[in-house]
């Protein structure tokens, strides 16, 4: 029982630092380094960098719909119970969801190419935790109502829809310089996982209706799976008050179930001033094999209780409760396996146009080039630039979009401030900020989303952070 | 550059303000407040006898074995119910009935009598037992029902109506403790 309250707070708890994957202040931030892994092909100017291990990309996101922390837990007096009946068994529906992220990088590392400069590779591990859950609205509803009120309603076991991982990520990527025009990158991943649960194609229902033979017939139409690795070792170690890091670090030293992906990305120039760019992220999958626990529920079952027909039943002996679950649990067996499973990991999308204006700032390389036409490397550098980003990510129930605009000021080559303004399902008022530092070699960046949220957390359904540290150098001298 | 550092001094204040950010005081205990109770309802025991079996005898019991009630899932969560019954008579036999509710040992725990006249027309009655705090252990300890029917209209005479027979139909709805 403890552990059902636990998860209810929990649950809300997240909903205080709640928002989705976008990183859309990150996205284009070219003087910050991470903008690589939201689009391969960006354009980068460094020489180097390093992140400073651990602390060069730090990022913690959640996001909540239909509900907020206080609706359920402000101290307002009112009954927790009638609460929770108001806003979330009547409050929410079934597209309503609670998800979140975190990504830890562990190592970032660049450099530009010595025999081609136009090159840029980069490397390094992250760990990221994902994880979404869908209200199970019907589920809910029948837990609450029951069926005596709701004779001939469907309750639609697909509601329960959720899914969550712990991975560890090795990446090595490529960003080339094609022309004046054009950045193309490519990164490649292997995936390490630690953990993982799914259970996201679910299908079937519960209907009671008038019977024929009986007053009541009850039918249970059922195509659930939950599979699940690497958890059930964690919890008997944890059980038996053994130590986890043991088993966490091998998983993530490749001793996990594997997987391999990819990202993909451009920037293309339309002018000088004017840039459209694109990147597709975490094509891939992981196949699961280890420590495997798979529940199924599948089949279909109509029962009007124990019928007897006379004479043809009379005395027959028989033990008519036992046979009528026999039928039942071999009509709809529930089974628990060890079956081995692959998970496609939740592909993002990003795309931007945007425009570049005010005055030139001097470009930071130490280069023999310029920045006209048939030079270098190096791109134009403005003081401001305004525009427009698409964000996609995939979820179980479908894509999900959000829609940003964006303007970036530079303070020379020492800050750059950029604002955003986001629409998504979260919000239609989320605006960011972020900025990025450099001072010397050394470079720090924080950013965060729904600022007008912050002014009272708990009645938010969407924030987000992400800071780091990184040494740079662009190798002037 | 003072004037990029001038900047920098005003919007490090902006940075903490996000990081240290306000919030309403939540009580997070309040979920152990939560109660759960639902009204779940199913069918249990039908039986159904032709005229001819009336015909055979003036007395018929049939007894099902019936371990619903006795489940922990059910027995450990249940508040209170009412098993409802219909009968629905089409013979020419004016009978009495009798629900037993029996114990593990086959003692009687609960018993309904119901009467119904013979056809036609069709004759239906409709009947229950309630359970609450009062009797709740009786229902918690049923381990079978027997249905007894008396035929108090001889065993010669036949319906006029197709298909004559004398139905007993049964269901229970009942409040569940889901969570506490």
């Amino acid at each position: 029982m403890k552990s059902i309250y636990l998860s209810i707070v929990v649950f809300f708890i997240a909903c205080l630092s709640g928002i989705s994957q976008n990183k859309e202040l990150l996205y284009n931030f070219n003087e910050v380094p991470q903008s690589l892994l939201l689009n391969p092909g960006t354009s980068t100017s460094f020489k180097w960098y390093a992140g400073v291990p651990v602390l060069s990309g730090v990022s913690f996101q959640a996001g909540v719909t239909g509900i907020t922390s206080n609706d359920l837990f402000a101290v307002d007096g009112v009954d927790f119970n009638t609460k929770f009946l108001d806003k979330v068994v009547y409050g929410m529906d079934s597209k309503d969801e609670l998800s979140g992220t975190y990504q830890i990088e562990i190592l970032n590392v660049g450099f530009r190419g010595r025999k081609n400069p136009n090159n840029f590779y980069s490397f390094g591990i992250y760990n990221e935790g994902d994880a979404i859950g869908y209200y199970f609205e019907d589920y809910a509803l029948l837990a609450f109502e029951g069926n005596t009120n709701n004779i001939d309603k469907r309750f639609d076991l697909s509601d329960l829809k959720t899914r969550g991982e712990v991975v560890n990520v090795y990446h090595f990527g490529i960003n080339k310089k094609v022309s004046r025009q054009l950045d193309l990158g490519f990164r490649a991943k292997v995936y390490s996982s630690i953990l993982n649960f799914s259970s996201t194609d679910n299908s079937g229902y519960f209907v009671t209706t008038e019977g024929d033979e009986n007053l009541l017939q009850a039918t249970l139409v059922a195509d659930l799976k939950i599979n699940t690795s690497g958890i059930f070792e964690l919890k008997d170690a944890i059980d038996n008050d053994e130590s986890i890091a043991d088993i966490i670090t091998k998983r993530a030293l490749f001793g996990g179930d594997l997987g391999l992906g990819f990202d993909l990305g451009f920037t293309y120039k339309l002018d000088r001033q004017t840039y459209i760019t694109g990147s597709i992220l975490d094509i891939g999958f992981i196949s699961h094999t280890n420590d495997l626990r798979t529940y199924s529920l599948k089949g279909k079952a109509t029962s009007e209780g124990i019928n007897v027909i006379l004479p043809d039943d009379l005395g027959s002996g028989s033990d008519e409760w036992r046979e009528l679950v026999d039928d039942l649990e071999s009509l709809v067996p529930y089974e628990e396996t060890e079956e081995r499973y692959v998970t496609f990991r939740p592909t993002k999308l990003y795309a931007s146009i945007g425009h570049d204006f005010g005055d030139e700032i001097e470009p930071r390389q130490d280069c023999n080039c310029t920045t006209k036409p048939g030079g270098g490397y190096v791109d134009n550098i403005y003081k401001n630039s305004v525009g427009g980003q698409l964000y996609v990510i995939n979820r179980p129930r479908g894509p999900q979009a959000a829609l940003t605009g964006f303007y970036q000021h530079r303070f020379g080559n020492i800050m750059s401030l950029k604002a955003t303004y986001t629409v998504d399902k979260y919000s239609f008022a989320n605006v960011g900020l972020g900025g990025s530092l450099q001072a010397g070699p050394v470079n720090m960046y924080l950013m965060a989303d729904n600022l007008f949220g912050y002014s009272n957390l708990a009645n938010t359904n969407y924030a987000s952070v992400l800071f780091g540290l990184n040494i740079i150098s662009w190798g002037k001298k | 550059m003072v004037l990029q550092m001038k900047l920098l001094k005003k919007l490090i204040p902006i940075f903490i303000l996000v990081l240290a950010s306000c919030s309403d005081e939540q009580d997070f205990s309040q979920a152990k407040d939560l109660e759960v109770t639902t009204d779940l309802s199913g069918p249990i025991l039908s039986v159904e006898a032709s005229e001819d079996v009336l015909n055979a005898g003036v007395f018929a019991t049939q007894e099902v074995n019936f371990d619903g009630f006795q489940n922990e899932n059910f027995s450990d969560r249940v508040l209170s119910g009412v098993i409802n019954f219909q009968l629905n008579n089409t013979t020419s036999k004016q009978l009495d009935v009798t629900v037993d509710f029996l114990n593990d040992g086959g003692a009687v725990i609960d018993t309904k009598f119901m009467t119904i006249d013979e056809a036609p027309p069709e004759q239906i009655v409709l009947d229950s037992i309630v359970y609450d705090d009062s009797n709740l252990e009786i229902l918690k300890n049923i381990s079978s029902i027997a249905l007894s029917v008396q035929n108090n209209s001889g065993t010669t005479s036949v319906s006029s109506l197709d298909d004559p027979k004398f139905t007993f139909q049964s269901s229970g709805s009942f409040i569940i403790e889901v969570l506490e």
